[in-house]
């Protein structure tokens, strides 16, 4: 392409409404990026799901520079930790292969084709180098310093001039001033500014004709761009899509503004090449030889037959291989769950007809993997039965968090809210609240007066004087005792969630309109016991447990949280739908749908906290006096439960039982807990089913009834959103783990938190997507998370689960490229199916085949 | 098999588990417990004696005290902080080392010990910054920080050679003693030699870049940069103050620069969204009011400076991922901008009042400054739009940081003695404090708006190691 051509100012051939309608679809090759402080699990392919699972991770590997796979090295440690079975590793290889009889092929004597490309798997040298921390080129650091500058919340105190122009025109208007731009666009650069149009979707288009973008490969070179950055392009998206307009009203940043500076900089010949991947080839043949003692005529023999097949096993590149380990891991995990669950299931319709007493209490957790183990801990107390539903309990709701001045969404990210709730104290509590929204101003006019003081060019000094002493205290009193000093801030002010609570009868903005009207209140009730298969003959307690995690310091401390409820603790979820059962009015709406509820079934919320294991119960105190002796035995058990469960967590990281209370609360804990980790398989289906089975907390179960759904209701919402959700976190894991760099967020200890909006890594670059390094790999820096694909099982009917797929194109998506792999258990049949991705080499179509198990 | 899959349980040994410190190496863990128990025994000491320890003096016992306390502090944070580090003995040993070297120079008695210390601590500093070294901007971040400290250390060393061989003693005090009467030319040379020296250090203009450009170690090495690397500049001037006292115009350039870096470092620490690099800025400027302090002289106040600021900054890095969280509108925090003219111009002719009716030494700014800043922040705080309780509340612990602030000052002044002669006259100083008062004024007057993009971006690139295109 002609320099001097991308400088001239071209016909435009495009119109606006065309560049935006391009720029819209360019923008969705990355997905949204959610602040840090309401951290979301999001499929950083999520632009690729229209294509089968290998394709898209090849093409977005070529696009964001990234890795397919971990690293060889790094699953022969998973290996040889016995996480892969070599039964499913050979299988993967001879599918791989073609098939027994190719895989078996003699190619040299004595030697199959399967031994080479064992050996290659196995135990010959990678063929790719350990890339390392890829540097940032000028062009990002350039673009990524100004979108910094433009989108920070409330770092700066002096605000990048111009803001109010939007994010293209802001730089336009600040590129003459600044050296990097010069140095990176030189005098090409400096005519650009002077020439190229103030509109940014006029500029797009006028860049797209100057660079002679053949029609039709618009979008792909847009995306190209687009990926260069995705951190920031995904905060563009969170701002566009995903927050209330006026929360980022003061910086109007959109994706045409960033794409039109890339094309500024392109055609100002900035950009640095991606580098291309080396093609393999045969690379691996020289090793092969000396593995197998090949003298060079047995070589050139072997190349040269006619099968082809050892060049094809030597041309194999190392990501190649990683992706067989993580289908070998795949089937390890997969034939080692599904005949339980066969049997179990099995067992479960004998068991069914036995009537089944009345438990001492009913507990329903979130979905998430984390209280599966917790869950069986607690069964294992007493008679208590325990159901999953999704952790924000049907709630479309946005919170007024007393004394914030923004809303905060907590529900899934796939859906709007459609209550605005606010808080109000409990009642009897009035003076504590009150108390309590003082504190809140009081902290919040120090740590103004605070900023201002030590900004001040009289002030700056004398502050970090008169601070200094008491920052030594507090210093050494966070990094010795930090539970101590827990226990003195608990001393002083009263536990807000005692005197806060949501309300269900006031609208925030509108003191007249009740934030739930009742038809809403009976929906939400009922869709509990619709979804969960919930029997109505409710225990004396029933306990909704929302969950939330402990951290301190730490810029992820979110990500700890309930993803359900966008990010958030899961407590005020579980006390509105909790309140609303436990009104008469709701009572009764629900006993006209059929569902009577035990006029002394008593409706309790409770928040689980996943670090430490403890369980509170709010608003234990208006539990009626005959009650007290359940909720005292509950209580108990909840403590034996935490007790155990932090036994069993303890050893996985490391650590003794009592110091998960401790790092909870420690400002240098960086791994307080393993979060999500491990999460394989999302289990559709009645907890008898699971509960005796050791799940290890890699499984996310949602209760349902297939009984009791007889229309397929119930199984296509939990298909489509909370399984939908866990495909997201799954993703998330995985490929945060096979590129902690590009599609993780690095290291923790060299992070740097930017704007308050997100982290960067050292001096700057981009905003960093995924997970931290901490949160995926042990302290030896073996994967700790087994990269591997959600492994959903339903038991239910199978024609039922065909009807739901076949219904909802998102779910054909998703299994029919093999992004989750499903198997259905049907209870009617006893049979066992196993859904073929049409990708698989195999695949004869997208029909249920039979699982064949070795 | 029983279940669904096993994770990798590897229970650690039960030693291990059970142990009050899990955590860390063994290495980082003797570091830690060796670290608090030498500032324990130095603090008991220096409090039963009520002063330095036989052997040391207060310079010495002040800065080997706030070494300890943070040195300890970041060691045992990162026991855990660290946990996952990839070469986690190297990382304690070298953390244990810069404390050694630093020690060394603190407590040396003669020229070549602190030289020994004072390069070595760079050495390590520099390698500690470039911990991540499968990372190149940790690398080049690295090698900015051994080439601007080779340049301060070639000062410092050119210094001590010129100083003893005049002299013709390597013991400290000895070189000290006889400053006043080697020839003033000379003088002059090792003082301004030391002056750079310092300036590498503590990274002043034109030395900043390898600090705002140091983000590239891991958080509590950034902890110990900031609350005690970077101070050595300042122990560097108050330990040879004598020389400076014998080369007056030494002390003006320090309080130029200092002056300079002050400003500076306050802008930098405005335009930067990031928290960490914010810091840095902040520390700049801390360096610069610093030392411009000993350059006026007042060697208690820049000593005082020195110890709470150090806590003051590891206490904001350590904690520097707590600032997560998007702000909708910024508080009000000081109060008016007519509020602020109003205690300046107090505060300016209180000033004034003093310089006509006593002769005032050096420290006429910093203290005069600390006056300004406490009256701001009460006025602020007792005057806030808040419910009257919370406004007493914030406005006693205002009094409670002011009475802290008085209270180490104090106890300083009586460990490190008198401040030197005046350097600059009176109405030098008045000039001085003015000028810090009205860019004080300006900034509260101009709050909300943004600077001029000239130097919008100057300050915001400022640090920023010039990005080449790769070849």
């Amino acid at each position: 392409m002609n320099m001097m051509a991308a400088l001239t100012v071209p016909d435009v051939v495009l119109t606006r409404t065309e560049t935006a309608g391009l720029v819209a679809l360019a923008a969705r090759s990355v997905p949204p990026l959610w602040p840090l402080e309401s951290a979301i699990a999001v499929n950083p392919l999520a632009g690729f799901e229209d294509l089968p699972f290998a394709e898209a991770v090849q093409q977005a590997a070529q696009r964001f520079g990234a890795r397919e796979s971990l690293p060889l090295t790094a699953w022969r440690q998973l290996y040889a930790a016995g996480r892969i079975d070599p039964r499913m590793l050979r299988d993967v290889a001879i599918r791989a292969l073609g098939g027994s009889y190719p895989a078996h092929a003699v190619v040299t004597p004595g030697v199959t084709a399967l031994d080479l490309l064992i050996a290659r798997l196995t135990v010959l040298d990678p063929q790719q180098a350990e890339v390392e921390r890829e540097a940032l080129t000028p062009e990002v650091a350039f673009l990524a310093k100004w979108c910094a500058a433009f989108f920070d919340q409330g770092q700066a105190a002096s605000p990048m001039p111009h803001r109010e122009l939007g994010l293209y025109r802001a730089v336009l208007a600040l590129a003459g001033h600044d050296p990097d731009y010069a140095r990176l666009t030189g005098t090409a650069g400096a005519q650009l500014l002077l020439t190229v149009s103030r509109d940014p979707l006029t500029a797009i288009a006028e860049g797209l004709a100057a660079l002679g973008v053949p029609e039709g490969g618009e979008v792909g070179h847009l995306a190209g761009l687009v990926a260069r950055l995705p951190g920031w392009a995904g905060h563009i998206r969170w701002r566009a899509e995903h927050t209330d307009p006026a929360n980022v009203a003061a910086a109007p940043g959109t994706m045409a503004d960033l794409l039109a500076l890339w094309l500024l900089l392109e055609r100002a010949g900035a950009l640095t090449p991606r580098p291309v991947a080396a093609d393999p080839a045969t690379a691996a043949v020289p090793a092969l030889a000396a593995h197998f003692g090949w003298d060079a005529a047995t070589r050139d023999a072997a190349l040269a037959s006619a099968s082809g097949i050892v060049r094809q096993v030597a041309g194999y590149s190392d990501d190649r291989l990683g992706g067989l380990f993580m289908t070998a891991a795949e089937w390890t995990y997969r034939n080692t769950l599904v005949p339980q669950l066969e049997t179990a299931a099995a067992r479960l319709d004998v068991a069914g007809a036995a009537v089944e007493a009345r438990p001492d209490a009913q507990l329903v957790f979130c979905i998430d993997v984390r209280s599966e183990p917790f869950r069986r801990a607690l069964e294992a107390q007493g008679s208590y039965e325990t159901f999953g539903y999704a952790g924000f309990f049907g709630l479309p709701i946005a919170l007024h968090r007393h004394g914030e001045e923004r809303r905060k969404r907590f529900l899934p990210v796939l859906l709007a809210p459609q209550h605005d709730v606010a808080e109000a104290p409990v009642p009897g509590q009035e003076a504590a609240a009150a108390s309590l929204s003082e504190g809140l101003v009081r902290d919040r006019g120090t740590a103004a007066l605070f900023g201002a003081a030590k900004q001040g060019t009289a002030t700056a000094f004398a502050t970090a004087e008169a601070t200094g002493p008491l920052a030594g205290l507090l210093m050494a009193a966070r990094t010795v005792g930090p539970r101590a000093l827990q226990r003195v801030s608990r001393a002083l002010a009263p536990e807000r969630s005692a005197v806060l609570a949501p309300t269900l009868d006031r609208h925030p903005g509108d003191c007249a309109r009740p934030a739930f009207t009742l038809e809403d209140k009976i929906g939400y009730a009922s869709a509990l016991f619709r979804l969960t298969g919930l029997k109505p003959q409710t225990a004396r307690l029933l306990v909704l447990a929302g969950h939330g995690g402990s951290a301190v310091n730490n810029p992820y401390a979110a990500a700890l949280d309930c993803g359900a409820c966008g990010g958030h603790k899961g407590g005020a979820n579980a006390r509105i739908l909790a309140a609303m059962l436990n009104e008469p009015a709701v009572r009764e709406g629900l006993a006209a749908q059929g569902l009577v509820l035990p006029a002394d079934t008593v409706v309790l919320a409770a928040e689980h906290d996943t670090t430490t294991d403890t369980v509170v119960l709010f608003d234990r105190d208006r539990v009626p006096a005959s009650h007290a002796a359940d909720l005292a035995a509950l209580e108990a058990a909840l403590e034996r439960a935490a007790a155990a469960n932090r036994a069993r967590r303890a050893p996985l990281l490391g650590r003794s039982p009592e110091d998960l209370l401790t790092g909870a609360v420690h400002w240098g804990e960086v791994r307080p807990e393993w979060g999500l980790a491990g999460n394989a398989a999302f289990l559709v289906g009645p907890r008898a089913w699971t509960s005796g089975i050791d799940l290890a907390g890699r499984a996310f179960l949602h209760s349902y009834d297939w009984t009791a759904d007889a229309d397929g209701t119930a199984l296509t919402t939990i298909l489509t959103a909370p399984m939908v959700v866990a495909q997201w976190i799954n993703c998330q894991y995985l490929f945060s783990t096979v590129d902690n760099h590009r599609y993780g967020s690095g290291d923790k200890v060299t992070q740097n938190v930017l704007g308050g909006i997100g982290v960067i890594q050292g001096n700057g670059g981009d905003l960093r997507i995924g997970l931290p390094r901490q949160s995926l790999f042990t302290d030896a820096g073996e994967a700790y998370h087994v990269p591997q694909r959600l492994l959903t099982v339903v038991h239910a009917p199978l024609a039922r689960v065909e009807a739901v797929i076949t219904a909802n194109e998102i779910l054909g998506r998703l299994f029919g490229n093999g992004w989750v792999q499903l198997v259905v258990i049907d209870p009617e049949t006893g049979r066992t199916r196993c859904w073929q991705p049409r990708a698989e080499p195999d695949a004869e179509g997208t029909d249920p085949q039979d699982l064949t198990l070795a | 098999m029983s279940t669904a899959d096993r994770l990798p349980t590897e229970p650690a040994p039960a030693a291990l588990v059970s142990g009050p410190c899990p955590h860390g190496t063994r290495a980082g863990r003797l570091l830690a417990t060796a670290l608090w128990s030498a500032f324990a025994l130095l603090g008991a000491a220096t409090a039963v004696l009520q002063g330095p320890p036989a052997g040391m003096t207060g310079l010495e016992t002040v800065i080997a005290l706030l070494t300890l306390f943070v040195a300890a502090i970041v060691t045992t944070f990162s026991l855990r902080y660290m946990r996952a580090d990839r070469r986690p003995g190297r990382y304690f040993t070298q953390v244990g080392l810069l404390v050694g070297s630093v020690l060394l120079f603190a407590l040396a008695g003669n020229v070549i010990v602190l030289a020994a210390g004072w390069v070595a601590s760079g050495l390590l500093l520099a390698q500690l910054v470039g911990h991540e070294a499968a990372w190149s901007e940790a690398r080049a971040a690295a090698s900015r920080s051994l080439r601007t400290f080779a340049l301060g250390d070639a000062a410092f060393l050119a210094a001590l050679a010129l100083l003893a061989s005049a002299a013709g003693t390597i013991r400290i005090d000895a070189i000290v003693a006889a400053a006043p009467a080697l020839p003033a030319e000379l003088t002059l040379a090792a003082a301004l030699l030391l002056l750079v020296a310092a300036a590498a250090r503590c990274a002043l203009p034109p030395f900043s870049g390898w600090l705002l450009s140091s983000m590239t170690a891991p958080t509590p090495v950034s902890a110990l940069m900031h609350a005690g690397l970077v101070n050595a500049g300042g122990f560097l001037l108050i330990r040879f103050a004598p020389v400076f006292e014998a080369a007056p115009l030494a002390r003006i350039v320090a309080v130029a620069i200092g002056l300079l870096a002050a400003l500076y470092g306050v802008g930098v620490m405005s335009v930067r969204p990031d928290i960490k690099r914010s810091l840095a800025g902040s520390t700049v400027s801390q360096m610069g009011f610093m030392i411009m302090s000993c350059g006026l002289g007042a060697y208690a106040a820049a000593l005082w400076h020195i110890v709470a600021h150090g806590l003051f900054k590891a206490w904001l890095f350590l904690g520097s991922g707590s600032s997560v969280g998007t702000r909708a509108d910024k508080a009000a925090g000081l109060g008016s901008a007519g509020m602020v003219t109003m205690v300046a111009t107090a505060t300016l002719a209180l000033g004034a009042w003093l310089t006509l009716t006593s002769a005032p030494g050096g420290s006429l700014v910093p203290l005069l400054l600390g006056l300004a800043t406490a009256l701001a922040t009460l006025a602020a705080g007792f005057g806030a739009t808040l419910p009257w309780r919370a406004r007493l509340a914030i406005g006693s612990l205002v009094l409670a940081l002011i009475g802290f602030h008085v209270a180490g000052l104090t106890v300083i002044e009586h460990l490190v003695g008198p401040d030197a002669a005046a350097i600059l006259p009176p109405w030098a100083l008045l000039a001085l404090l003015a000028g810090f008062l009205a860019a004080w004024v300006w900034q509260q007057h101009r709050q909300a708006r943004p600077l001029p993009a000239a130097l919008y971006i100057h300050l915001l690139n400022a640090g920023i190691a010039p990005a080449t295109p790769e070849t």
